[in-house]
């Protein structure tokens, strides 16, 4: 049986429920157990930029708080996969940082010891669950509906550190929402990020970055798109209306996020993945459900 | 096009006494910045910067450029750094394994260290210390998890998130000595 400890972060609990509401109902479908931790912390992400050693230490915690409970840390968020992950691996090779940490976790009467994986859902889906078992459960499949999958940079990058797939050429997304019976889109600049990192320094940027991504999609006559992080699918999503309105245009592209599409197609009604709460209308989406 | 359409910025030329040659060992000598000056200015990481794309402000070799180059001065208090999102395309891509992220990540580090940072970050960190997490809870939200079958949210681990950046070095940084005398 697969079994994770659950860090869903302050991103999908606070601003997008729906994620964490659609992936808990997939995972207990798919009879993956999430134990869920007490007395979190921030996965130290922000603090990266400001105090490399302070980020260590708050990532170093969750992740001793994983391995207390021996498990690996399955994330929801691409901010604190690649925080955590990165943490991981950086702790476990340099001994001076470590003990550093380590010192700091003491108080807490705990330690890292580099003992787990740090693992997204994306991973767990393709490669820990397995596409095989999950496509047993699709009951009610995808009929004509076209998917443009964003992956979003920090489920495959740095590659050396996630070990996932080729960044360049990745297929994950692509073979995971496949098996809901969509048809995957493809379209120009697909693997580009969706500036939301600069989002806090320079918002019209991000604007410009997300703008450009939704009118090459659309371009793709997809009928939707796909996302894996929070802040990917608030940019494809959320930030749709600011795109729209800073370059006087219409979209209209439902954002799914990849629990609430495997979700539907495994039968739960749109109430279960929290559809309603996506800010781009996506209740056509379900027009494309077979009965 | 007619004349004067295009504005060509003039720059002033860049003297070496303005120039700090050990900058470059700064960044070096880090962990992660040791391959730093292997840099053969190739342009592959400008060439696939997602915020490159779409401003002449920020270009990744040019960060570098300027950083091998000794203009510490120009990178740290400047706005460039602040523009990368991270996405670690340019460090994958590298011919040179520079670790390019991580070398703006170390800038970024040394930049708050010497008061450069943005209004914008030093805000998100406070709110941060002061809450335990970047993002905060709405007034709707308690009613959207009810709806959605969603437990409460644990308890958070408020009091070691504290003693943790007290411990780093993080709050001084953000909040000064003097403000912290005064808290005390």
């Amino acid at each position: 049986m697969v079994k994770y400890a659950l860090y869903t972060g302050c991103t999908i609990p606070y601003r997008l429920n729906a994620y964490e509401a659609s992936t808990r109902k997939v995972m207990d479908h798919l009879g993956v157990d999430l134990v869920d931790l007490d007395q979190l912390n921030c996965c130290g992400l922000y603090v990266e930029p400001a105090n490399k050693l302070a980020y260590l230490a708050l990532s170093g915690r969750v992740l001793a708080l994983a391995e207390e409970q021996g498990l690996d840390l399955l994330c929801l968020c691409g901010g604190c996969t690649s925080a955590l992950a990165k943490a991981n691996a950086y702790l476990k090779e340099h001994e001076v940082e470590r003990n550093a940490v380590n010192e700091v976790l003491a108080d807490f009467d705990m330690a890292f010891e580099g003992k787990i994986r740090v693992v997204n859902s994306v991973n767990s889906f393709v490669e820990d669950i397995g596409l095989k078992t999950i496509k047993k459960q699709i009951t009610k499949p995808f009929n004509g509906l076209k998917l443009a999958a964003h992956y979003g940079c920090h489920l495959l990058k740095p590659s050396e550190i996630l070990q996932f797939e080729d960044p360049e050429a990745p297929q994950s997304v692509d073979d995971l929402c496949a098996i809901t019976g969509a048809t995957m889109v493809d379209y120009r600049d697909k693997y580009e990020c969706c500036g939301a990192p600069v989002i806090a320094t320079e918002q019209s940027l991000a604007v410009k970055i997300i703008n450009n991504k939704l009118k090459n999609i659309s371009k793709a006559g997809a009928n939707a798109t796909v996302t894996v992080c929070p802040y990917c699918h608030l940019m494809l999503d959320l930030m749709q209306l600011e795109a729209e309105d800073a370059y006087q245009t219409k979209y209209k592209l439902p954002a799914l996020l990849h629990t609430q599409l495997l979700g539907l197609s495994m039968g739960m009604d749109a109430e279960d993945v929290g559809l309603s709460l996506n800010k781009v209308n996506a209740e056509k989406v379900l027009d494309f459900l077979s009965e | 096009m007619s004349k004067g359409e295009i504005e060509v910025p003039i720059k002033e030329p860049i003297r070496s006494k303005d120039l700090d040659p050990n900058f470059k060992y700064e960044i070096a000598d880090t962990s992660l910045g040791k391959n730093l000056n292997a840099c053969f200015k190739c342009g592959a990481c400008s060439g696939g910067c997602p915020v490159g794309i779409v401003t002449e402000v920020y270009k990744p070799r040019e960060v570098i450029g300027k950083t091998i180059l000794g203009m510490r001065e120009e990178v740290l208090a400047g706005d460039q750094i602040w523009l990368c999102a991270t996405c670690y395309t340019c460090e994958d891509r590298c011919p040179q394994k520079v670790n390019i992220t991580d070398v703006i990540l170390t800038l970024r580090n040394i930049a708050f260290r010497e008061g450069h940072a943005p209004k914008a970050l030093i805000e998100q960190a406070k709110s941060m210390i002061e809450t335990g997490w970047v993002q905060h809870p709405t007034a709707s939200m308690d009613k959207r998890r009810e709806e959605l079958g969603l437990k409460r949210l644990p308890k958070k681990a408020l009091e070691d998130l504290q003693t943790i950046v007290k411990a780093t070095g993080f709050y001084d940084l953000i909040y000064g000595k003097e403000e912290k005398e005064e808290k005390t």
